[in-house]
């Protein structure tokens, strides 16, 4: 095997070898998403015939506001010919054989019209980021003081909020809503945001990493004069991007893809989340995928640009590693 | 270099925030369950006082033996496969390689999409009729296989589609972790003629050690604990409850037969078995990791 | 770095003020529908499952009760699914918030009984000037009342049907107007369908007769009732499985699968074959139509269940419950609202319109159902099953006695053992489980 010399050359053959592995990778990675958002297209027909052939691709010249012209023209034409000589079941529907045309984003309008989608947007975004943000914040200042102090109990408390981790919240639902409902915040957005104010997740990782800065760093500082406070921001803070950026988004994820606690502890539309207004496309009598797709692919989508944007600090903060000593 | 050994009072000032929520909001529902797991309770009627009778009743319970057995089995196979994947992709995309931003997306796109849409996509995959898989099959002449519909396969297959599910999470920690490594250690070490392997076994990996400490910690954690999946893609637990986890034992008894205490009793057990297996990582394992 | 979190903020503000806009327009909307407010009015609320097409009739007819009149305002909220709403009816009734009326099963309106949380119907009836009870068709009465007095009342309930391809009919020579009327007809149909299709290219039937659900405990409980069989007695902790006619109904079911006639399909397969013509006849609940009509592009026909020695078909969907909260006024407001919802003409557009069965026997010659019938003969079996309707029994334990008979069910049709071995053990364990379980 080549010398995997670390140089930044394009063309450097163990920079071959990667991008192979990678892309096989990413086959495997992201075939299902990309079904997803197929299915997100295709009409039901199209979405039951998968069981003969592999009907990957949607009709991508079906009617749509893509098209152009020709094809609204021809969809108006179609309303007024049905409007004609629609037959009225007795259930309300009209004769499957004046069924309209599917066309392209079909799913898409059908799943916004369906649900309050952009209730429920507004919804997780202001969990998702009160959550964030004050979780890193306590987190941050518990890992700091994990890491760095000597105090009576330490490892008594550490392990007890572990243990918070360790009781599966399918036991713990019933239990919370009680506690919830003394407090009368059922149904609220309190309910929906403190009780995850508090992460042992971050807390942990936030002291895995600062435990990794130099003790005599901290000494140092100590000596100089700096109060813990000072060190905190001045020096621990600015140090942990990575470990920062990194919780942020499996916070931010977490609370955005969170579906168990919202659904107990909400009833209101008014309130609901996402993931919540999602599962109410799967009912009792089947489920509707192409509006279920649509609206999987739509909720998913700040979530891409969120994280694309954010690991962009990981590269930027590449440059920043090896700690002058 | 000395340390003082005073002791740092104020470090309580610091951990109020968090332990006031989890006090009110963790602990107290969890020392609720706790004490309700010597009761029998249908959630609809009061709740009587049984002592240890749940206990005794869980230590005769085929059932949840082989929820235990198959918590095991998902727990063993998952949590290596996930840390050697995870690990192996960060190593690769820890490279200045072109488009990596595109590539970091890529294998984080899993974790994103939310389970709801995954299921349905990996139930199709497994499908016997007209599933992904048997197709891929078929063109290599090997027979179908009934997937999710099988006892044999069952759990393997919720294993595969959860590895799949939560390696860009691991993913990003070891990132995370990767880059705390010096580079100048690495600059020293090929002046040295270390081999890659070699920079592997005594840069990397040592230097990793924390971050995977953690990552292997919370995976073991999670395993345990598995369920949503479980729920999704094969209820009842499975062909001949070949995938019936701990928690969806749980969850059976306390939602769908009304035996709430006696729940709480399986998850009191289940608390007890993590809480062991994590105390003995911090006070073992943990010894053999590097920290600066 | 700092600009990032000043972005943050940003957003977060302007995220909380979008959400206090959005809350005022949903109120104003609303109350636009009752006359701008609800003062004055005593809210009710009601907690149901009903999603999708079915919840747009449910929002409708919810809206046309408030609109009627001014004393009362019901405040429907749809839990998604029976699973989310018994959930969250447990949880509330522990923390006492427990809804005004909801839907439910027998099983937990026992329960419910039991423990003093529900209202009896029996004194809201008494001072009803007309006599309605006699008009509730009699198998749904029964079903409501446990030791002689009515506990709950008949909402939504559904009965299984045939659906069958009609176009398949008619390529394979059969009469498309004459569905199968015994289990052994429904048997030799899908014998020749099947075998009339040719192979596809791996050697399996392109098309096949018949698919039912996998492990299917509601329709193997029709089944044992059609061979002349009984299931499970209320009273006495004694189950009839181990018996000549379920032994029989098991032996259908593995037969036709041993002969490669019928399949077996895991969730909504089955349905979804149906819609893309890969089999000719499926056993379901009649409500499913409304899910899937706007997905059959294809003339079908809707028959009811064959029967054998009898015809039976099992009741399901759910019942109506009234909680005691303490509160008299909410309890008239809620006897009111169901009262409306089930009267002659309301209750005969929500059948119509949901395929649902309607409550009262004047429903049944209220012009919009026959109007209906007349146009839509696909419409009929349901009515037509009405006479030999019976229902699960109504246990304490009966989910735990389901489940049971879902696991056995579905080993008897992987493993493919004789039969008898498999009732012999169902019966066994849930008498095990009767003895535990006194009611």
């Amino acid at each position: 095997m080549s010398n995997p010399a670390k140089k930044p050359l394009f063309k450097n053959p163990s920079h071959i070898l990667i991008h192979t592995l990678l892309i096989i990778g990413s086959i495997f990675m992201v075939f299902p998403f990309i079904w997803m958002i197929m299915t997100s297209f295709k009409s039901e027909d199209e979405i039951l015939k998968t069981g003969k052939t592999i009907v990957l691709l949607p009709d991508l010249a079906r009617p749509s506001f893509l098209n152009g012209e020709e094809d609204r023209k021809r969809i108006a034409e179609h309303e007024r010919q049905k409007a004609l000589f629609a037959v009225q079941t007795a259930s309300g529907t009209t004769s499957k054989k004046v069924q309209k045309p599917f066309e392209l984003f079909d799913n898409y309008k059908e799943a916004w019209a369906a649900q309050p989608f952009y209730r429920y947007f507004l919804n997780t975004f202001l969990t998702a980021i009160t959550i964030t943000t004050f979780s890193l914040i306590f987190a941050s200042l518990a890992a700091y003081a994990f890491a760095f102090f000597k105090f009576p109990f330490k490892d008594q408390l550490f392990m007890l909020m572990l243990g918070t981790m360790m009781l599966p919240q399918q036991a713990l639902l019933i239990p919370d809503y009680i506690v919830l409902s003394k407090i009368h915040w059922v149904n609220t957005y309190m309910a929906l945001i403190v009780p995850w104010l508090a992460s042992a997740y971050s807390v942990f990782f936030l002291r895995q990493f600062f435990m990794q800065l130099p003790k005599d760093l901290f000494e140092a500082a100590m000596l100089d004069g700096c109060t813990r406070l000072q060190f905190y921001f001045k020096i621990c803070l600015p140090l942990s991007k990575p470990p920062m950026v990194t919780l942020g988004i499996f916070s931010f994820l977490g609370t955005w893809n969170s579906f168990v606690w919202p659904l107990i502890v909400t009833n209101d539309t008014s309130l609901r989340v996402l993931q919540v207004g999602l599962s109410y496309f799967a009912s009792e009598a089947g489920t509707r995928w192409g509006p279920l797709m649509a609206a999987s692919t739509f909720t998913i989508v700040p979530l891409v640009i969120m994280y694309f944007l954010a690991q962009r600090q990981f590269v930027e903060s590449q440059a920043m590693t090896g700690m002058k000593e | 270099m000395f340390t003082k050994k005073k002791i740092d009072w104020g470090a309580y000032f610091y951990l109020v925030p968090v332990f006031g929520i989890l006090l009110c909001f963790h602990i107290l529902p969890i020392f609720y369950s706790l004490a309700l797991s010597f009761y029998r309770w249908d959630l609809i009627g009061e709740a009587e006082w049984v002592g240890l009778d749940n206990f005794a009743k869980l230590f005769d319970d085929p059932m949840f033996y082989k929820s235990l057995v198959n918590t095991f089995y998902y727990a063993i196979v998952s949590v290596p496969l996930s840390i050697g994947c995870s690990m192996t992709i960060a190593l690769l995309l820890n490279n200045p390689i072109s488009g990596i931003g595109i590539y970091r997306t890529i294998y984080f796109l899993p974790v994103i999409t939310s389970l709801n849409a995954v299921s349905i996509v990996w139930n199709f995959i497994y499908h016997p009729d007209y599933g992904l898989l048997n197709k891929l099959l078929a063109l290599v002449s090997l027979p179908p296989q009934l997937w999710l519909q099988d006892p044999f396969w069952a759990m393997p297959c919720i294993i595969l589609m959860s590895v799949w599910k939560g390696l860009g999470y691991n993913v990003i920690i070891f990132l995370a972790g990767l880059q705390n490594i010096p580079k100048h250690l690495y600059e020293a070490a090929r002046i040295d003629g270390a081999t890659w392997i070699q920079q592997f076994r005594h840069i990397t990996f040592p230097l990793l050690s924390p971050t995977t400490f953690f990552v292997f910690v919370m995976s073991t954690i999670g395993s345990f604990q598995v369920f949503s999946q479980i729920y999704m893609m094969t209820p009842r637990g499975g062909p001949l409850k070949s995938t019936l986890v701990i928690v969806y034992y749980l969850y059976q008894k306390a939602f769908e037969k009304f035996e709430f205490g006696y729940a709480l009793a399986i998850a009191f057990v289940l608390f007890i078995m993590i809480f062991s297996m994590t105390l003995f990582n911090k006070l073992y394992v943990e010894k053999k990791v590097h920290y600066s | 770095m700092r600009n990032f979190l000043i972005g943050v903020l940003v957003f977060w503000l302007l995220v909380i003020g979008l959400i206090q806009r959005d809350s005022r327009s949903r109120e104003t909307q609303a109350l636009s529908g009752v006359g701008g407010s609800t003062k004055g009015r005593v809210e009710v609320v009601f907690w149901h499952a009903m999603g999708g097409p079915l919840g747009t009739v449910m929002d409708d007819l919810i809206d046309r009760f408030n609109k009627s009149q001014a004393t009362y305002f019901v405040r429907g909220i749809p839990m998604g699914s029976y699973d989310t709403l018994a959930k969250k009816l447990l949880a509330s009734l522990v923390a006492k918030s427990a809804p005004d009326i909801s839907q439910n099963y027998e099983t937990l309106t026992k329960k419910f009984i039991k423990h003093h949380k529900i209202i009896c119907l029996d004194d809201l009836l008494a001072s009803e000037p007309e006599n309605i009870k006699a008009d509730i068709i009699p198998v749904l009465l029964a079903n409501n009342t446990f030791d002689g007095r009515l506990w709950s009342f008949p909402f939504n309930k559904s009965v299984p049907v045939l659906y069958y391809n009609k176009e398949l009919f008619r390529q394979a020579g059969l009469d498309p107007e004459k569905p199968p009327a015994t289990l052994t007809e429904l048997a030799s149909y899908a014998r020749h369908i099947t075998r009339f299709f040719p192979l596809d290219k791996s050697g399996k039937p392109s098309i096949m007769g018949f698919a039912t659900g996998k492990a299917n405990v509601w329709m193997f409980q029709c089944r044992v009732m059609q061979f002349g069989g009984l299931l499970v007695d209320e009273k006495g902790g004694k189950s009839h499985f181990n018996e000549a006619p379920a032994i029989k109904a098991l032996a259908f079911i593995q037969d036709m699968l041993k002969e490669g006639i019928a399949v077996e399909a895991q969730g909504f397969d089955h349905q979804n074959d149906f819609k893309a013509q890969r089999v000719a006849m499926i056993e379901n609940s009649i409500v499913s139509k409304v899910h899937m009509e706007s997905g059959l592009k294809f003339e079908y026909g809707i028959a009811p269940l064959p029967g054998e020695a009898t015809r039976a078909v099992i009741l399901s969907g759910s019942n109506i419950n009234i909680f005691d909260n303490g509160d008299p006024e909410k309890v008239k407001g809620a006897w009111e609202f169901i009262k409306w919802f089930t009267s002659t003409d309301i209750g005969a557009e929500w059948s119509v319109r949901t395929t649902y069965v309607p409550v009262r026997k004047s429903s049944l010659q209220a012009k919009i159902l026959t109007d209906a019938l007349a146009k839509d003969p696909n419409l009929r079996a349901p009515y037509d099953e009405l006479e030999y309707i019976a229902f699960e029994p109504r246990l304490s334990c009966w989910f735990e006695v389901r489940d049971l008979m879902a696991d056995i069910l579905e080993r008897a049709t992987i493993e493919m053992g004789p039969p008898d071995s498999y009732m012999k053990e169902m019966s066994n364990n849930i008498d095990a489980i009767l003895r535990h379980n006194a009611d």
